[in-house]
């Protein structure tokens, strides 16, 4: 097992060297680079002319007439010999004042979607299996689709609309207004879980479809195995024969999905924040890749993809000690 | 021409501005200055000096527009970027000298008076006697003198437009504590006007953003010793970043300023910026009431606009004027308004046009610059468009058609031969105005060929962020396809759009402009080559700015330019006027490009209880609506409210 994981990790290092650098070249990537976009952005309403010359110095300033690799190594070495994350040119601050914050928020809306959506995706699939072609089955079968087939923020726009039609508020935002700015503390909490249900489901609509669809399937392979039966005619009591034998395999996928489930989240987050507004990754992500800030939106994005890499870690270690043949091929 | 050059007259009108001021205070009901209540506790616990010590022995004193007001209250409104102008116009719209309201001309603001000198090159400013920073602090001369020195850094790299021109940045020189001279190299008849009017980046006015006291202390010529200690405790890797992120109002809390309210909450933490009145400030109403009237301010900060209408749809929106109030969204607003009490205010706009389409004059290819250059032939394409279809189509009824060319509700300016030469639809006069040129000649499709046998094809580029422009070139296709002209439509991104412009390469080019009322002779590009905002002459604009691949201009636009820099000298806006009409009619001779649409209905919204905002406001973003109609005496109207 040690060994096992030991390897894995060993393996993760090669790949996030590859992400770093595709993302990178991904960000750099379309024509011309933050100053254009910069200079677009500033004359575009106010008709403010600004000085070539001076162009030419940030841009000198900054590093953007470096070939490429030249660029890409000191935005890394400085990343792992000094943890320094460069500067946003957008938002005229350290890249690092600006990731941290947004990224702890992205997880614990991502985390508590994912929560949401293993609590109601594992019994629903269960009872849907073990009731295959009940009325409930029906009932959950079609409002599984429903969410599947919804768009997130969609959903959080008719959300918003109803709940303005009916409650008269708008929603929205993590917080309430006279906590935004405020330090954290136990009112701070409070308010922000009142506020983190209508995200979380949202965000987790889709997933959860997904999930019971699966789970439901996986089940039913299962269900009709011999070993079942076998179980069934020695007297082993329903619940605890589905529950110990076919449902601990049916899990696997379940499990399997948690490494993939998180980048999905985080990037089917990005719209539904943009609607909700909440101060996560993906709006800043968004507007950074626009207007090329390429230090901000890389380094979003390398973060992001390393919590991605832990993420499937985490999930193959759960296989592997959930099922012994992963452990062993 | 012979102009005699007249003594700037906003001198005078300072002098008169002064003293009303002085009578207006003694002539209080009880002769005395209030406050804010909010303030009177902090003045009682000795946190805040008296008021009579706060605010300048000569206050500017601001004429209600609907009645004198009450104290309190909150102004909801929206933002959607750290560089919203919304935010500087509203909040943050205290230059030096600002635009009056009918935008015929500038009065002082901040400075009590301001006096030019004969050729437009010098500046004199006086500051008012006792004017203090947010934080207390006096405001002297040594600010400005500091503020320019930190403008010209050419490390900084400050985005600035104002006090600077083709001849360089102006140097500021301190006279005494309060007088002060701002000079130009060459002369600057426009200054006045360019410092009354907001920028894409909040230095609209940037010598009252750098406050001396709190931003000397991150440059190194002013803090020699502690400068190394703040870099390394900001997280920046140098001073510059350091420095270029602590002006910003908006992200720093506390930064010191002149304006009525002060930033609380920054932009970036959180989703909203608030800012809270500024127990400093500089005006006072007419029964001497210091403003502002209302508490605070906040911009909910919003990425999508749709989610923004969607706060004013739920009545939570005191008066906002950007990103929302589209032409589409109105039957939305409309809708809600009687159950939300919402009131709509006519925004007068300035839109020389939103479908210019200039021939490029000097085109690399000569076959087709020939082309290009055919008076008739354009005569003949501006013919063959059925304006009405196109504006009702694109615009909804909110455009009319015309050239590109000054409003008719800016009479100094306007020019009648200018906005509706050659305007009418009527595809017989188009194909023998074009057949006269010497393009009667078709191919077999029945396309009109050039001198040289060729096919007559046009390249019409547009931007792809300008989905208007994108339909109207659409269809402006499809009629010049009726009169046998070739068009295709090159739709790219706009940093590609801008950089075939300025090497010359475009054939035919699409922009839109405001330039339509006062704002004409501050932007003047699509009249006159002296910008790159236009797409007839560029190497002519290199010509006029001393720059590499420049090209001569013919004698026509030489005399424009000769006409332009000449009303340089002047800051009399009469003067101005004059010479700048006579450059319209030379545009209008010339007619190097052709207008489709001009936008005639803009508005903005807000609800009852928000008094003091007037019914039809100037919308140009020249003008910086609604900064001009001081925002810090606008009320709220309702107890619960307050």
């Amino acid at each position: 097992m040690l060994r096992y994981i030991a390897r894995r990790i060993l393996l993760m290092i090669p790949t996030l060297i590859l992400i770093s650098f595709v993302t990178f070249i991904v960000v750099q990537l379309p024509p011309g680079d933050y100053l254009n976009a910069y200079v677009a952005q500033l004359t575009a309403e106010g008709g403010e002319t600004v000085d070539r010359q001076q162009i030419e110095m940030l841009r000198e300033r900054y590093g953007l007439n470096d070939p490429f690799i030249i660029q890409y190594w000191k935005w890394i070495s400085n990343i792992i010999f000094e943890g320094d994350f460069g500067r946003s040119f957008e938002w005229n601050a350290p890249v690092s004042d600006l990731l941290w914050g947004r990224i702890g928020l992205t997880f614990v809306v991502s985390l508590a979607s994912l929560l949401f959506v293993y609590c109601v995706a594992f019994p629903i699939g269960v009872y849907s299996a073990i009731r295959k072609y009940s009325l409930g089955d029906y009932v959950f079968t079609f409002f599984g689709f429903l969410g599947l087939a919804v768009p997130n923020f969609l959903l959080a726009l008719v959300l918003m609309v109803i709940s303005l039609q009916v409650f008269g508020v708008t929603p929205g935002g993590l917080f309430s207004p006279e906590y935004a700015g405020a330090p954290w503390s136990f009112a701070k909490l409070m308010d922000f879980l009142a506020h983190l249900w209508i995200p979380m489901i949202i965000i987790g609509t889709a997933s959860t479809a997904a999930l019971i669809r699966v789970m439901r399937a996986n089940l039913l392979d299962e269900l009709n195995k011999p070993y079942v039966e076998t179980a069934r005619a020695k007297g082993q009591s329903e619940a605890v024969l589905i529950m110990r034998y076919p449902v601990r395999i049916a899990l696997n996928p379940f499990v399997s999905r948690l490494g993939w489930e998180l980048p999905a989240l985080v990037s089917g987050a990005a719209i539904t924040s943009i609607v909700l507004n909440l101060p996560t990754a993906g709006p800043i992500l968004l507007t950074a890749l626009q207007s090329q800030d390429m230090f901000l939106a890389g380094s979003f994005i390398l973060i992001l993809s390393v919590l991605t890499v832990i993420g499937t870690l985490v999930s193959d270690i759960l296989l592997a000690w959930l099922d012994p043949r992963i452990r062993y091929s | 021409m012979t102009m005699q050059h007249l003594r700037r007259s906003v001198g005078t009108a300072a002098l008169t501005l002064a003293l009303a001021g002085g009578f207006s205070v003694t002539a209080t009901a009880d002769g005395h200055l209030h406050q804010a209540p909010m303030l009177d506790a902090l003045v009682e616990s000795g946190d805040l000096p008296p008021l009579a010590e706060r605010i300048p022995a000569n206050p500017l004193v601001i004429e209600a527009i609907e009645e004198v007001g009450e104290y309190g209250g909150t102004w909801r409104t929206a933002a959607s970027s750290r560089t919203d102008s919304w935010m500087y116009r509203t909040i943050n719209y205290d230059h030096l000298v600002m635009w009056n309201q009918d935008w015929t001309g500038v009065v002082p603001n901040v400075a009590e008076s301001v006096e030019a000198n004969e050729d437009s090159t010098v500046f004199t400013f006086t500051l008012r006697e006792g004017h203090l920073w947010s934080d207390g602090t006096p405001l002297t001369s040594a600010d400005m003198v500091f503020a320019m020195e930190m403008l010209r850094d050419p490390n900084l790299g400050i985005p600035s437009r104002s006090y600077r021109n083709a001849a360089g940045w102006a140097t500021v020189e301190a006279l005494d504590e309060r007088t002060f001279t701002v000079t130009f190299g060459e002369p600057y008849g426009t200054f006045l006007q360019d410092l009354s009017r907001v920028s894409s980046s909040e230095m609209g006015d940037g010598l009252l953003k750098l406050p001396r006291h709190y931003m000397s202390q991150f440059h190194p010529d002013h803090n020699p010793d502690g400068i190394d200690q703040l870099v390394a405790e900001s997280g920046f890797d140098s001073w510059v970043d350091l420095f270029n992120a602590r002006w910003s109002s908006y992200q720093n809390a506390g930064k010191p300023t002149l304006a009525a309210w002060v930033i609380e909450d920054p932009f970036g933490e959180g989703t909203q910026v608030r800012a809270v009145r500024n127990p400093y400030y500089f005006k006072i109403d007419e029964e001497g009431n210091q403003l502002p009237y209302i508490d605070d301010v906040i911009f909910q900060v919003y990425q999508d606009n749709e989610v923004m209408l969607l706060q004013a749809l739920a009545g939570e929106m005191d008066f906002h004027g950007r990103h929302i109030n589209t032409v589409p969204n109105r039957p939305l607003l409309a809708d809600a308004a009687e159950e939300l009490g919402m009131e709509f205010i006519r925004l007068i706009p300035s839109s020389a046009n939103e479908g210019a389409i200039y021939f490029n004059q000097t085109f690399e290819d000569e076959a087709m610059r020939e082309v290009l250059a055919s008076r008739d032939f354009r005569a003949g394409l501006s013919h063959a468009l059925d304006r009405e279809a196109i504006c009702d189509t694109v615009f909804a009824g909110a455009a009319v058609p015309r050239q590109i060319a000054v409003s008719p509700e800016f009479p100094p300016l306007y020019n009648e031969q200018l906005a509706n030469q050659h305007l009418e639809y009527d595809v017989d006069l188009a194909n023998q105005l074009m057949d006269q040129a010497g393009f009667a000649e078709r191919d077999s499709q029945g396309f009109r060929l050039r001198a040289d046998g060729e096919r007559i094809t046009l390249v019409v580029q547009v931007r792809t962020d300008k989905q208007d422009m994108i339909d109207i070139a659409d269809l402006a296709s499809r009629y010049w396809g009726q009169v046998g002209v070739d068009v295709q439509l090159d739709v790219v991104e706009r940093s590609l759009s801008d950089q075939r412009r300025d090497a010359n390469q475009h054939m035919i080019l699409m922009e839109d402009h405001s330039s339509a009322l006062a704002d004409a002779i501050l932007a003047a590009a699509p009249y006159l080559p002296v910008d790159d905002d236009q797409g007839f002459g560029i190497p002519w604009f290199y010509w006029y700015a001393g720059m590499d691949n420049a090209q001569e201009p013919p004698e026509q636009v030489q005399r424009q330019i000769a006409l332009y820099r000449e009303m340089g000298e002047t800051s009399v806006p009469a003067e101005q006027f004059e010479f700048f009409a006579e450059i319209l009619q030379i545009t209008a001779d010339n007619f190097f490009a052709l207008g489709t649409c001009s936008e005639e209905i803009q508005y903005s919204f807000k609800l009852d209880h928000m008094r003091n905002v007037p019914d039809v406001m100037h919308g140009s973003f020249a003008f910086a609506p609604p900064g001009p109609y001081h925002p810090a005496h606008f009320w709220i109207d309702d107890e619960s409210l307050r």
